[in-house]
């Protein structure tokens, strides 16, 4: 049997393996997606097509890939995998996430022996469809969304197969930069490819399996042994979706916890049945969040694999918003309803466990893509912008400010990569003021973007949420005021010929404030993305003034809001009145009650 | 700046202790001493250190200086005031960083604080866009307003960081009159001069990094200068830049930004210089300390480089950088069975405070160095040549209650086992590093140095497979011995953002020429005479890429042929480097580079002579890597000279490090400069 210090060596080490593939593709690619944002996971298989080993590049990646290779094993046959295949799929009805999540796998053979199957999951920056960029937020049915690319083999025995590439470049707007960015994924494979190999050679290939064997063990001890430690009990909790895009109605997630021993169950029972409208997550999407957020609260570091999962229970019912069937549209399934899937399971874990979790997060990703010709590059260019915004108060201290929605990881693009690309100028990109939900420790704050569209026309998408319902406080704290435009995260554009901020509502006269697709805006249009903060963690009327202030210095806390929603009175200098601030605290305390 | 005197000398300070070596150009000798850093004025622990080499100021040449000064005024947020004037609407670049966080999973994690906070960040009404055109003119009476306000907040030091200014600094300039108008005496860092490359988090965050310790170096440096001349120095101090060339400290105080990192580059410079000596041209160089453990790459004699550091996670530096990647482990890593029953060994580390167990001062979790100790790779008693006295029993005990017991292991089992862990997470890091450079290790010969990098070094080039071990004299203090073997350099950097298809020569050679003249005015500024080497770089990329790699752009006029070779160049490049490469594809020009460089002379050392076959002054007993218990001999290093070999596991002990050889296969010799060399057998 191996040892467990040669068992940590070889664990330590394909870990290692995946993110050099991570930093491989990062380097290599063509779109900021990648090379910028980091939207793209790296994990190995083993020979049976369970997950080993994963790098940390985007947490939504984390439960639907193991399922994506899961389906594709399944599908294609483990006997029908030969050396030098690839192996190409982004169906969100097998194991995937939406459409832009392209996974590419290969097996890798020693001596004739399929021993690993590297993955890697990307976002594509276009994957036909009605939306440039995808994210539709009117479609109804997932073949508007664009190319359904089922399992296939791109390259067969280390030869492309040009047959499907090219049906698959032929359907999408910006073929070089998608081809590109494919390219990129390959040599990561590679990286893999020979790294499984070196070990191979090294400790024997029967060692080799043996160690992918019992690291998923391990990491099913050690997720027992942390499921342990929480508190036994059923939790639950819900919360909605402003809407499906295509209706305003709320569209409802609830979730029941049950934690017994060293097993944990999800119950989504009662979520409301699948939409017509582009927020149905898939099967994968759920479990994402369900061991994302397992994650977060039991142990941060917990080597992410198939084993992990295995004392994890997940109910879902088929059909549902949370478990999807075919035709479903879900392009925002995997920003929008993956984040209030999170919101729910973190608050059945605050009432176990409420100094492990936070409060309610700016809970969108508020994808913001479009088309248009450049007409000083002279090409046509697609925009992909997601939003950052506040993370809630938690028991350690203020919420994070202008963070990624946590479903991911990714980072922004900088103003300057994305205005060397696209006819667009920037005109700001600031902190959303007095946007963090009030409490001891204050939610984070959002951020605003406005953009001037340079091109003649440019068509725009838009998938968003948390517009009409704020995320919540925790333990007493707060949730934010509204931004400036009404909404809590927000969008609107300023036409040309106005000079006012409106609605798409009114500017295009869409159904959804935060979901629509295919308005074409002309050049000189603003556009204005806002984010809202997190909820607060406790009392904002224990939180001591001195902090107050110093967030009014700041301008992160008006000093109306300060008085308000704290109960600080500050002089036209800062500082404390402690007297007052005494007395207006103890008359909102009384009001409470 | 030509060495005048016979003594030259080098000081690096490092987080516990304070360098120097020294060469005597009469007699060829070199000689190493040590102090204790002293944090609260680290001008006290040069003295100290100046006074156990016993070092007569009077005699000394040169003064080549290594420091992490400037780092730790970030790390411990000590810098100055800063205030920060962006764009109109962009304030918030350096609070919003780049959105993405740390740690995955870990929702009680904190961003890094921001250098400037909130309040003394302002703005001002201008703007340029991509490409380089005024979109918006400076307001210049609204800026010197905000520049009364800045004053009357007590600011220190002034950063401007526009967008696209590297594209157009005619914003930042006339920023800088305005400010030097209205203020003259405060201190001005301007992004384009610093930095003038594309991303504005990473541009701004450099600047401003640049402004917030200018008042600390300042007072550091001026302090330093004065106290080594009252002491009877004649000649100036010089410091190791971070590109790993040497720059009078006037140059250091103006852009101190450009002194970060700058012992360790100093390391590197030492080994490229030690390298080419003893035919090895391609190094692996590892510098492990109690807290860090840094790898750089050395490629026929010139090391590898790069543009982006960071000081902690999420605050950058893009400066012209000698490439070295800290991959966050050391003998302080803390060892303990995780929730799965394995051995786990870091990322976290008990630093030089607490420490280890063995060191006494607090430490209760087993560290790197706890095993080391216990499984007899490090003599307790010799510790530093026996300065510290380490608690082998303390060691022993924490391995056993934390580890041992709790996986079912004996003592020795579990130690040899968080030696073998810890030495695989080295292994699977400069692996990272070596795929992010394209690079195969077997190709290479490993250089280690600092207090614990020749412990484990025979080991991890096994792994690797690096077939030679080379372990420098001096191996505790290798950085200060770098200074002396640095030269004097400059480095310097354009934009110039085109398609290569439509570049236009004779801008590209008025570039050219400008970078000449820059260099030539800034030789010329710190009274070199020598006509200097000027090396041309070009930044390329596939059009639509986001990365660049850096290539060799040929000298002389700008011509049709000049850009093919540059095309050709970076196709063989991104072969090397990402194992594919596409030649019908668009390619972009993104910069030109230019580093002048002035050669000094090298410090020729006189290595100890041959002194026979010296008994062992002990023996232990090790582990060797395939298992075997062996009984190895423990020698002394200064009783080995030139031409001393033996075959087989050993130790060879100084006062500042400790080579183990692990491999029975192994064998070991001292080379004609004095260098330990091992060969590492496939199998030990």
């Amino acid at each position: 049997m191996i040892d467990r210090v040669t068992l940590q060596v070889i664990r330590e080490g394909l870990v290692a393996l995946c993110r050099s593939m991570g930093h491989a593709l990062s380097r290599t690619a063509y779109s900021p997606i990648f090379s910028e944002g980091f939207d793209f996971s790296c994990a190995l298989f083993d020979g049976t097509g369970e997950m080993v080993a994963q790098a940390e590049f985007n947490p939504v990646h984390l439960g639907s890939m193991p399922y994506t290779v899961e389906w594709t094993v399944k599908e294609i046959g483990l006997n029908n995998l030969d050396e030098g295949d690839v192996v190409l799929h982004n169906d969100p009805f097998r194991g995937g996430t939406h459409l832009t999540d392209f996974t590419m796998m290969a097996p890798v053979f020693y001596d004739g022996r399929l021993v690993a199957i590297p993955a890697v999951r990307g976002h594509q920056i276009d994957v036909g469809g009605s939306a440039p960029g995808g994210f539709p937020g009117d479609a109804t049915e997932i073949f508007q969304e664009g190319l359904i690319v089922p399992p296939v083999k791109v390259y067969r025995r280390g030869h492309p197969v040009q047959d499907v590439w090219d049906l698959i470049l032929a359907n999408i707007r910006v073929p070089k930069i998608v081809h590109g960015d494919f390219r990129a994924m390959f040599g990561s494979l590679k990286v893999a490819e020979r790294r499984v190999q070196e070990y191979c050679r090294k400790y024997g290939p029967d060692t080799f399996v043996e160690a992918t064997d019992e690291i998923k063990n391990y990491s099913e001890r050690r997720m027992r042994a942390m499921i342990s430690a929480l508190p036994d009990g059923t939790f639950e909790a819900d919360d909605v979706l402003d809407d499906a895009g295509t209706t305003l109605d709320p569209v409802r997630v609830t979730c029941r916890l049950t934690i017994d021993g060293d097993t944990i169950t999800t119950d989504f029972t009662g979520s409301d049945p699948q939409v017509q409208g582009p927020i149905n997550a898939t099967y994968g999407v759920t479990a994402s969040q369900v061991y994302t957020v397992l994650f977060q609260v039991s142990d941060p570091d917990m080597p992410s694999n198939h084993g992990a999962f295995r004392p994890i229970n997940i109910v879902a019912p088929a059909g549902s918003v949370v478990n999807a069937e075919s035709p479903a549209a879900v392009f925002g399934g995997n920003v929008e309803t993956s984040s209030r899937i999170m919101d729910v399971l973190l608050a059945c874990f605050a009432q176990a466990v409420p100094e492990r979790v936070m409060g309610g997060c700016f809970g969108t990703c508020q994808n913001f893509t479009g088309g248009s010709w450049h007409p000083e590059l002279d090409e046509y260019s697609i925009i992909y912008v997601y939003h950052e915004g506040g993370w809630g108060g938690r028991a350690s201290g203020d919420g994070l400010t202008a963070q990624i929605n946590p479903v991911g990881n990714d980072m922004n693009q900088p103003v300057e990569i994305f205005e060397s690309r696209f006819p667009w100028l920037y005109e700001e990109y600031c902190i959303n003021e007095n946007s963090g939900g009030p409490g001891y420790n204050r939610g984070g704050l959002g951020i605003r973007q406005r953009m001037r569209a340079l091109s003649a026309s440019s068509s725009i998408n838009l998938i968003a949420d948390r517009f009409r319902h704020p995320p919540p406080g925790t333990n007493g704290g707060r949730s934010p005021l509204p931004s400036a435009g009404g909404h809590y995260n927000d969008f609107r554009v300023k036409l040309p010929d106005s000079e006012d901020f409106v609605h798409a509502t009114e500017a295009f006269g869409t159904v959804s404030p935060s979901k629509f697709a295919g308005q074409v805006i002309a050049r000189g249009t603003v556009v204005e993305n806002t984010t809202t903060g997190g909820g607060g963690y406790g009392d904002p009327l224990d939180r001591e003034p001195e902090r107050v202030a110093t967030d009014v210095t700041g301008g992160y806390v008006t000093a109306a809001a300060a008085e308000s929603e704290y109960g600080v009175i500050l002089r036209d200098d800062h500082s404390v009145d402690s007297e007052a601030t005494q007395a207006t605290r103890s008359r909102l305390r009384q009001k409470a009650e | 700046m030509t060495p005048s005197g016979p003594l030259r000398i080098g000081v690096d300070i490092g987080g516990t202790f304070t360098d120097l070596v020294a060469f005597d150009g009469a007699t060829g000798a070199l000689s190493m001493s040590k102090s204790f850093t002293t944090p609260s004025d680290r001008t006290d622990g040069v003295l100290e250190v100046l006074v156990e080499g016993g070092v007569s100021l009077g005699d000394v040449s040169q003064f080549v200086h290594g420091t992490t000064t400037a780092t730790n005024a970030v790390v411990e947020r000590k810098g100055g005031r800063v205030g920060l004037i962006s764009t109109a609407g962009f304030r918030d670049t350096l609070e919003i960083m780049r959105i993405n966080r740390e740690r995955h999973y870990d929702l009680q994690w904190a961003s890094p604080v921001p250098l400037v906070p909130r309040r003394l960040r302002f703005e001002a009404i201008e703007r340029v866009d991509y490409r380089g055109r005024v979109v918006t003119p400076l307001d210049a009476e609204a800026l010197a307003a905000t520049v009364a306000q800045m004053r009357a907040a007590g600011v220190e030091s002034i950063a401007v960081c526009f967008l696209f200014s590297f594209m157009n600094p005619i914003h930042e300039r006339q920023a800088r009159d305005v400010i030097s108008r209205v203020w003259s005496e405060v201190p001005v860092s301007i992004s384009s001069e610093i930095l003038p490359e594309i991303r504005e988090y990473e541009r701004s965050s450099t600047v401003v990094i640049d402004a917030y310790v200018k008042p600390v170096m300042g007072t550091y440096f001026e302090n330093l200068e004065r106290r080594l001349a009252s002491g009877g120095m004649s000649c100036g101090v010089t410091v190791i830049s971070s590109g790993g060339g040497i720059v009078p400290v006037a140059e250091a105080k103006a852009t101190p930004v450009r002194t970060l990192q700058s012992g360790p580059a100093g390391g590197v410079i030492g080994a490229a210089h030690l390298g080419e000596q003893s035919g090895y041209p391609n190094l692996l160089a590892i510098d492990v300390g109690g807290t860090s453990f840094e790898v750089s790459l050395i490629e026929g004699g010139v090391p590898a480089r790069t543009t982006e550091g960071f000081i902690e996670w999420g605050i950058p530096f893009k400066i012209p950088l000698v490439d070295v990647k800290s991959i966050g482990a050391g003998g302080g890593s803390i060892a303990r069975i995780d929730p799965g029953g394995l051995i786990q060994v870091g990322p976290d580390s008990a630093g030089s405070e607490p420490g280890p167990v063995c060191y006494r001062k607090g430490g209760a979790l087993p560290t790197l160095t706890d095993a080391y100790v216990t499984i007899g790779l490090i003599d307790p008693s010799y510790f530093l040549g026996g300065r510290v006295q380490l608690d082998a029993g303390a060691a022993r005990e924490a391995i056993s209650d934390q580890i041992a017991d709790r996986a079912g292991m004996t003592v020795t089992e579990a130690a040899l086992g968080i030696v073998r862990v810890a030495e695989a997470s080295m292994v699977g890091a400069m692996r990272i590093v070596s795929t992010q450079r394209g690079y195969d290790p077997r190709d290479y010969a490993m250089i280690a140095y600092g207090g614990a990098g020749p412990v484990s070094a025979v080991e991890l080039a096994r792994e690797l497979g690096v077939g030679t071990v080379l372990v420098p004299r001096f191996p505790g203090a290798f950085c200060a011995f770098g200074g002396l073997c640095a030269d004097i350099r400059f480095d310097f950097v354009r934009s110039y953002l085109r398609r290569m298809e439509e570049l236009d020569l004779d801008a590209l050679m008025t570039l050219s020429e400008e970078l000449i003249a820059e260099g030539g005015t800034a030789m010329n500024r710190i009274g070199v005479t020598a006509v200097p080497i000027m090396q041309f770089t070009a930044d390329v990329r596939y059009s639509g890429q986001n990365f660049e790699v850096n290539v060799a752009f040929p000298p002389g006029p700008v011509t049709d042929a000049t850009i093919e070779r540059v095309i050709d160049n970076f196709h063989a490049e991104h072969l090397r480097l990402f194992g594919h490469h596409k030649e019908d594809e668009a390619l972009e020009f993104v910069s030109l580079r230019l580093a002048v460089i002035a050669a000094t002379e090298k410090p020729e050392f006189t290595p100890p002579g041959p002194r026979g076959s010296p008994e062992p002054k002990g023996r232990r007993t090790l582990f060797s890597s395939s298992g075997q218990v062996v009984d190895a001999p423990v020698f002394d290093r200064s009783s080995l000279g030139v031409g001393w070999a033996l075959a087989g596991a050993l130790i060879i002990e100084e006062p500042d490090s400790t080579v183990v050889v692990r491999g029975v296969n192994d064998s070991t010799i001292i080379d004609d400069l004095g260098n330990i060399v091992v060969s590492v057998a496939e199998s030990g």
